[in-house]
């Protein structure tokens, strides 16, 4: 059973057309049990004119309303208290409560079942077996579990799959270090901040080189680096273990993941999701790979607060190539490569803040921390990067900032002030980092 | 259907057990220990539903059209 590279390899190999008829099966299925269940949705679908018998195709389901994450903070706190009437189930068969982060504003409050907390770690196992995980391995998670789901349904998911989990939630990071070589863990999964932080610590602070540890393979959440050509470089240099990304969200679920095979994207798990790429400009829904849109998701197969044409805003394009692994889920290029919300206007170029970090990661001499501040001089927008020389490389200073405009500009098209910072001066995260701040609404 | 792997076989064989783990449910309304372990094991159940079962229906519906 080990050596199946695939969780379950009929759907995972599926011919396309097939999925397809899954899909467009499990959607009707979906959609009528919201619609039955839900007062909010069942209100949406009917100013609409949408009701469960009119989905027959594809083309029908585009007439599906989308769902906002604004809609869903708009009814949450009304009863049945505190999801709102989203739900499609009696209160007392809720056994999750989970949050959104409240990055992009107030938090989202969502409820599981327990059969939809089954489901979350049924993604996740599709995500950890295609990743190389087995019952061998002994994987740590150096994460503070708390109201975020983020790791929660991997460790599940890790479970699941027979692996040994050892949870690091309130350990600090030298002792989460110490336990990983004391224990001899062969796997571990955190967010690439925190990945690339640990090694620092490691190094500089604990005097233990973390290729020695062990770790064979890393997992990564909550930010795009693991898809970020010279993040994913330097994770897998520091701890000589391949690194994978994977994309979810508390109100969707985990929809995509990188295989073993790292083909430069992540799968979309289409078994479980649909996944439509809408041209943000005019509406349209891309069919052919190579052209960007944002994201509607549904997840086909969760019940208690549903995912049906939920707008994540996630930046994504359909890859030509086929992976070499022999899944046929179809493969997002470059895995999320922003949000429609995150993609700001800087002298009327727009700058996708993922590109920053390609490049800061990609110079040798610069440390992984950096944060970028754009202000407003008059109506100038101007540009300011901040980034840490590695101790040592002070003679390289006027090099390196040569380097990095020439890259930034290429990159970007932008022009850039670039400040250098000793060593640890920065900030660092062990969750979400923040590291991109428009300041211009103070000027306005 | 084309597959090394026995899917109607499979997908009878979790129709029946979900029909016993409904059946036990019942007979344990009152009985704490035997209903909530029942819904764990419908859960369970529920994934080998998504994993076998949607597909062989799928199938099904082929067939017949």
């Amino acid at each position: 059973m080990d050596k199946t590279p695939f969780w379950n390899p009929v759907l995972e190999t599926m011919d396309p057309g097939k999925l397809h008829n899954l899909q467009l099966h499990k959607f009707k299925r979906i959609f009528k049990w919201t619609y039955d269940n839900s007062r909010f949705h069942r209100g949406l679908y009917d100013k609409a004119d949408v009701k469960p018998e009119d989905i027959r195709s594809f083309e029908d389901i585009r007439r599906v309303p989308k769902v906002e994450k604004s809609m869903m903070r708009d009814i949450q706190r009304k009863d049945p208290f505190p999801y709102g009437d989203m739900l499609c189930v009696p209160l007392e068969q809720v056994t999750e409560f989970r949050q959104t982060s409240g990055t992009t504003g107030l938090p989202v409050y969502q409820a599981d079942t327990w059969q939809d907390w089954e489901w979350w770690a049924e993604c996740w196992s599709f995500i950890l077996w295609a990743q190389g995980y087995r019952p061998s391995d002994r994987v740590f998670l150096p994460f503070g579990y708390n109201i975020f789901v983020a790791f929660w349904a991997a460790h599940y998911a890790a479970e699941k799959i027979g692996c040994e989990v050892v949870p690091g939630g309130v350990l600090d990071t030298s002792a989460r270090i110490l336990k990983i070589q004391e224990l001899k863990a062969t796997a571990m999964m955190a967010t690439p901040t925190y990945i690339l932080g640990m090694a620092d610590t490691a190094k500089r602070k604990m005097q233990i080189d973390p290729e020695t540890l062990g770790i064979t393979k890393i997992t990564c959440a909550g930010e795009p680096g693991a898809s970020i050509p010279s993040t994913k470089q330097r994770m897998q240099d520091a701890w000589n273990a391949l690194v994978y990304d994977h994309a979810g969200a508390t109100e969707i679920g985990a929809w995509s993941f990188e295989c073993s095979a790292q083909p430069g994207g992540m799968h979309v798990n289409e078994a479980f999701f649909l996944v439509e790429i809408e041209d943000t400009e005019t509406g349209e829904i891309i069919e052919e790979p190579g052209r960007r849109g944002k994201m509607i998701i549904t997840a086909l197969d969760r019940f208690a607060q549903p995912c049906v044409r939920f707008d994540s805003k996630d930046i994504i394009e359909w890859d030509s190539v086929p992976c070499e692994c022999g899944r046929t889920f179809r493969l997002i290029k470059g895995g999320v490569v922003g949000r429609s919300d995150d993609i700001t206007k800087v002298k009327g170029v727009l700058l996708a803040p993922s590109a920053i970090e390609e490049v800061v990661r990609s110079i040798d001499g610069l440390g992984n921390e950096y944060e970028v501040v754009v202000d407003k001089l008059g109506d100038v927008d101007r540009i300011k990067l901040k980034v840490e020389l590695i101790p040592g490389q002070e003679e390289r200073a006027k090099a390196i900032e040569e380097s990095l405009k020439d890259r930034l500009r290429l990159k970007t098209n932008l022009g850039y002030r670039i400040e250098f910072y000793d060593y640890g001066r920065l900030p660092r995260y062990d969750v979400k980092a923040k590291r991109f701040k428009d300041m211009r609404e103070k000027h306005d | 259907m084309q597959s090394k792997y026995d899917l109607p076989a499979m997908d009878a064989e979790v129709r029946r057990i979900k029909s016993a783990v409904q059946k036990l449910q019942s007979m344990g309304a009152d009985f704490p220990a035997v209903a909530r372990n029942s819904v764990r094991i419908l859960a369970s159940l529920k994934m080998m539903e998504m994993n076998i079962c949607d597909l062989v229906a799928i199938e099904s519906q082929t067939e017949s059209s």
